[in-house]
């Protein structure tokens, strides 16, 4: 029954994830453990490896049509990984009340992030600094909405890089893709277009958490009744939202996803401080 | 008038070029659906035998990927496969796509792109994979 419900709740939260661009994580774990009492660390041991499935199978799209750009998510993971990997220990070691309130933050800080996203337009960054260049951190796609080109330089490799740090222990830490931050990272300081930006973000999360997802394994909190209908739902989940989303408009995703964000959060930090 | 280089044709006459993107998105592509695969079928040998859903109710061992992998591998060449192993295979599937899929990269850029700074910076991800995939950081 357990794992019905957790299939059930996987496959709205894989939804919500895919409309909101956000990942199904960050819904499933405040309610696996607020709602069904399920520890913390399982939820997050559970949720990473889910992270894999649905990142790698959208990555897989994006990298086909050349929008993720490979040379950038390779650079960027060296920083991701490492920053997981801590970001795995932390947790490991610290107390559940401290996840909660960490959790509670971060989800704080997604709607705040969304709240203020900055809107780009139609400008595509050419400039880039030496390093940048060096790293060769450049590329084109095909906008199929503009049906032209897109020339693009990434910017900044020696700030976006160890800021991915911060981001790659926040998703070890939570078990979630992170990939809000990794996105306003991409936006903000690597001036990435928006597409890139996101698509490039997908390909860097399955890595990444595989670095976190590695070390709940050997501490021996992956269990199975948990993380395989977490990886199923989830994963069905996020092809129907998809599909939900292109109906809705980005307006009302939006607004959705805020309420949802600050239902969670709030809920989440108030356990994480006794209160709930 | 610039000449430029002709594509290296195949027996039947079609362009042949190793494109990483295609080889990354078709990793990405089949390790997912091989992983869920082997899950659902685990799932449905354990309803096969009566379990139902309770074939789920267990922790996967407490071993690093690695050991995980040697351990299922002895299992399946003694013919002593159960339903949680084939799921536990999945699992490991799972983890193994983007481990390949780095690889995968860094071979491109050794070997075909030539690429000495991507050789190096795809060669650091897989090196700290590879240790990552070996740690224990809990007691």
């Amino acid at each position: 029954m357990l794992t019905l419900f957790i299939f059930l709740i996987s496959l709205a939260g894989g939804a919500i994830g895919a409309m909101s661009g956000q990942g199904g994580g960050v819904v499933i774990i405040p309610f696996l453990t607020l709602v069904m009492h399920v520890d913390v660390k399982t939820a997050i041991a559970a949720s990473v490896v889910s992270v894999i499935a649905t990142s790698s199978g959208s990555a897989a799209a994006y990298v086909r049509d050349r929008i993720s750009n490979i040379k950038i998510g390779m650079y960027l993971e060296m920083f991701t990984i490492v920053g997981a990997l801590v970001g795995a220990a932390i947790t490991i070691r610290v107390g559940g009340n401290w996840i909660y309130i960490m959790f509670g933050l971060v989800l704080i800080g997604s709607l705040i992030a969304l709240w203020l996203k900055p809107d780009h337009g139609e400008v595509f960054n050419l400039k880039q600094d030496r390093l940048s260049h060096f790293l060769e951190l450049e590329g084109e796609y095909h906008d199929r909405a503009a049906d032209q080109p897109i020339h693009y330089r990434a910017t900044r490799a020696a700030l976006g890089g160890p800021a991915m740090f911060g981001a790659g222990m926040v998703a070890g830490m939570l078990g979630i893709g992170a990939g809000s931050l990794k996105v306003l990272i991409h936006d903000l300081i690597m001036e990435m277009p928006p597409k890139v930006s996101t698509s490039t973000s997908n390909f860097i999360i399955g890595v990444t958490a595989l670095a976190a997802t590695s070390a709940y394994l050997a501490a021996g909190w992956v269990r199975a009744d948990i993380a395989v209908p977490i990886i199923l739902g989830v994963t069905l989940g996020s092809r129907w939202g998809a599909r939900l989303m292109i109906r809705m408009s980005n307006a009302a995703v939006r607004k959705f996803f805020m309420v949802i964000l600050a239902v969670l959060g709030a809920q989440m930090l108030l356990r994480g401080v006794g209160v709930l | 008038m610039k000449e430029t280089a002709q594509p290296e044709l195949g027996p039947a006459g079609h362009h042949r070029r190793l494109d990483l993107e295609l080889v990354v998105s078709y990793t990405l592509i089949s390790g997912v659906f091989l992983s869920l695969g082997l899950i659902v079928v685990g799932i449905l040998i354990g309803s096969l035998h009566g379990q139902g859903l309770s074939v789920l109710d267990y922790t996967l061992p407490r071993l690093d990927l690695y050991h995980l992998t040697a351990f299922e591998a002895i299992r399946l060449l003694h013919g002593q496969l159960t339903a949680r192993d084939v799921i536990d295979i999945g699992v490991i599937t799972l983890m193994a796509t983007p481990f390949v899929r780095v690889l995968l990269s860094w071979l491109f850029f050794a070997f075909v792109e030539r690429n000495g700074k991507y050789t190096v910076i795809t060669g650091f991800v897989l090196a700290v994979l590879t240790i990552a995939l070996a740690l224990r950081l809990a007691g």
